[in-house]
């Protein structure tokens, strides 16, 4: 189980990589392609989708790497911190499960009425929202792992 | 609407100091608002303020800043700069401190983030200035005041997110703070030779290096096209960010650095930073528009007509907030609580709002490096056991004071911000 997810993690991060260098190449793209004189009309918009997908498929892989930041200098200190280490997973597993519930909701009020971006360059609002609902999904999971492993480390 | 606000504020404020992760905190609050208040028809407005801050064009900017930055460090610039800044200023007092100034000058440039550069200086020059003599206190406060120029020299981070929530021009606030982080380096570095004369008789210069000009060029060339490429409007910020990492690439095959593995871990990690830090605001957006709905702003408002007769009384008392609060609060939580709110005191600030915009940003920067919670303090303390919290404290607070005397000096000359984007 630990594993699928990991790869599920590994995965969307190199899906979100591709998409970061992806809006570096057409940026610059589009740079020579003004000064050429025949400037696109999608590429802004296209920058602004990659940046969706990239930070929604990063969002696993630094909740597996515990990078979120948090204020923790009155926390540090506490005693029985593997607890609160434990309640705090919980509290983002439910809260980020809850989104993803709340997202699909709204995926499928999207799919219904075709709502699309609005952009020079539509397109259905829905497919960002996939992307939001993968990204949150596999770091739910992520936190669920957490859970367990702060179990099994407090156990051992 | 205004009741269940306030009720909200103080318990985010609550749960950001309860180690909670920002983002999960601003989710929280946010999902219990829609769950328990507004109902399934909040859904839509909810997920859609994610996708729409998700998809603003202008974040991208981050994420390919930290790139160029990481592309740069990746590629071993930082040992070269330190060596050939040695070289360059080898005649100097303090001669060290002076190096290391420049250095968190130019890598606070690269990097704009002040946490990163207290680390990345307090694990690599903090051991050497100790170990050849140099006060521990000049050294520590040296690399603490380096730092604290990075939200302020372009390309900083925090100025984006400002300048996004402040629906104010990102390349006039970039450009903004070129002059007073000069002016803030220059006061730095002549109060390092002041305080470091007479300690560096017997330290030796690393003359590993074959030309420090031919080193140090290829970044200070970076630097300027990123720069100018925003202050000629030949590029927007998130052009001028994608320029950037193409040269950084330039820069690292100079440096003989540039291959796959470099490219793909600066990517990945680039990736993973740009998420941690724009991820907040994607779940903090709908908690702002929630705050803008409420009247809290129009409250707050009424509240300071007060004082209206004393615009510069209220400046003070507005500014005063942000910084007591940056003691205890992340800088970019901050922003997103407080800059929807100030945007509608705009009409009763004595300065025009660039320089309001300017001087919240210099206010929050200074925060980050006051005691006892400032934020890039901890950041260094982690990075080095070399030196104890005391010695941090004491060694930063002549540099907080001068940060203090310099906001007046803003205050009552305005040009040193407005300047270069009045150029633009």
């Amino acid at each position: 189980m630990e594993r699928v997810i990991h790869s599920a993690t590994r995965t969307l991060l190199y899906a979100s990589g591709l998409c970061l260098f992806g809006i570096a190449c057409i940026t610059v793209m589009e740079i020579i392609l003004r000064y050429a004189g025949s400037p696109t009309s999608w590429a802004n918009d296209f920058v602004g989708y990659g940046l969706a997908f990239s930070l929604f498929f990063a969002f696993p892989e630094v909740t597996r790497v515990k990078g979120h930041v948090a204020i923790t200098f009155l926390t540090d200190n506490l005693p029985n911190r593997l607890i609160l280490v434990r309640m705090m997973n919980g509290i983002a597993f439910l809260v980020v499960a809850v989104t993803v519930y709340i997202s699909i909701q709204v995926f499928f009020v999207q799919l219904a009425t075709g709502v699309q971006t609005v952009s020079a360059t539509p397109i259905p609002k829905y497919w960002l929202n996939i992307g939001l609902i993968m990204g949150l999904t596999v770091a739910a999971l992520e936190f669920l792992l957490q859970i367990l492993r702060s179990g099994s480390e407090q156990d051992g | 609407m205004a009741d269940l606000m306030i009720v909200a504020t103080i318990a985010l404020i609550l749960l950001l100091v309860s180690g909670l992760p920002i983002f999960l905190v601003f989710l929280t609050v946010n999902a219990a608002i829609v769950l328990f208040q507004i109902g399934p028809s909040g859904y839509g407005m909810f997920v859609n303020s994610m996708l729409n801050t998700a998809t603003t064009q202008a974040l991208a900017t981050i994420p390919l800043f930290i790139l160029m930055g990481e592309i740069i460090f990746r590629a071993g610039a930082v040992e070269r700069l330190f060596k050939s800044i040695q070289l360059i200023v080898g005649f100097i007092p303090g001669r060290q401190n002076v190096v290391t100034m420049m250095l968190a000058a130019v890598l606070s440039a690269l990097s704009g983030a002040s946490m990163a550069v207290a680390a990345m200086l307090g694990r690599t020059v903090l051991p050497t200035l100790l170990n050849q003599g140099y006060p521990r206190q000049i050294s520590v406060g040296t690399i603490l005041a380096g730092a604290s120029l990075a939200p302020i020299v372009p390309p900083s981070v925090l100025v984006i997110i400002l300048g996004t929530l402040a629906e104010e021009s990102i390349a006039k606030l970039l450009m903004a703070g070129i002059l007073p982080g000069l002016f803030l380096a220059v006061i730095f570095t002549s109060f390092i030779i002041f305080r470091s004369a007479g300690f560096d008789q017997n330290t030796d210069i690393d003359r590993g290096v074959a030309s420090p000009f031919k080193d140090t060029m290829p970044l200070l060339f970076l630097i300027a096209l990123v720069l100018g490429a925003i202050l000629t409007g030949i590029a927007t910020p998130t052009e001028a960010a994608s320029v950037g990492v193409l040269g950084s690439l330039g820069v690292a095959r100079l440096y003989n650095s540039l291959n796959l593995e470099l490219l793909v871990e600066s990517i990945f990690e680039s990736a993973k930073l740009g998420c941690m830090i724009i991820l907040i605001m994607i779940c903090a957006k709908f908690f702002s528009q929630l705050l803008a709905m409420s009247g809290i702003a129009g409250g707050l408002q009424s509240l300071l007509v007060m004082f209206s007769d004393s615009p510069y009384l209220l400046l003070f008392v507005v500014m005063i907030v942000p910084f007591v609060l940056c003691m205890l609060i992340d800088q970019i939580a901050l922003l997103l609580i407080i800059v929807p709110l100030y945007k509608s005191l705009m009409d009763l600030m004595p300065v025009e709002p660039l320089v309001f915009w300017f001087l919240l940003l210099v206010n929050i920067t200074v925060g980050g490096i006051t005691p006892p919670f400032g934020y890039t303090l901890f950041a260094l303390k982690g990075a080095t056991n070399l030196v104890s919290m005391q010695d941090i404290y004491r060694s930063v607070l002549p540099f907080v004071m001068i940060y203090f005397f310099f906001c007046i000096l803003l205050v009552l000359n305005p040009w040193i911000v407005t300047l270069i984007p009045s150029l633009l």
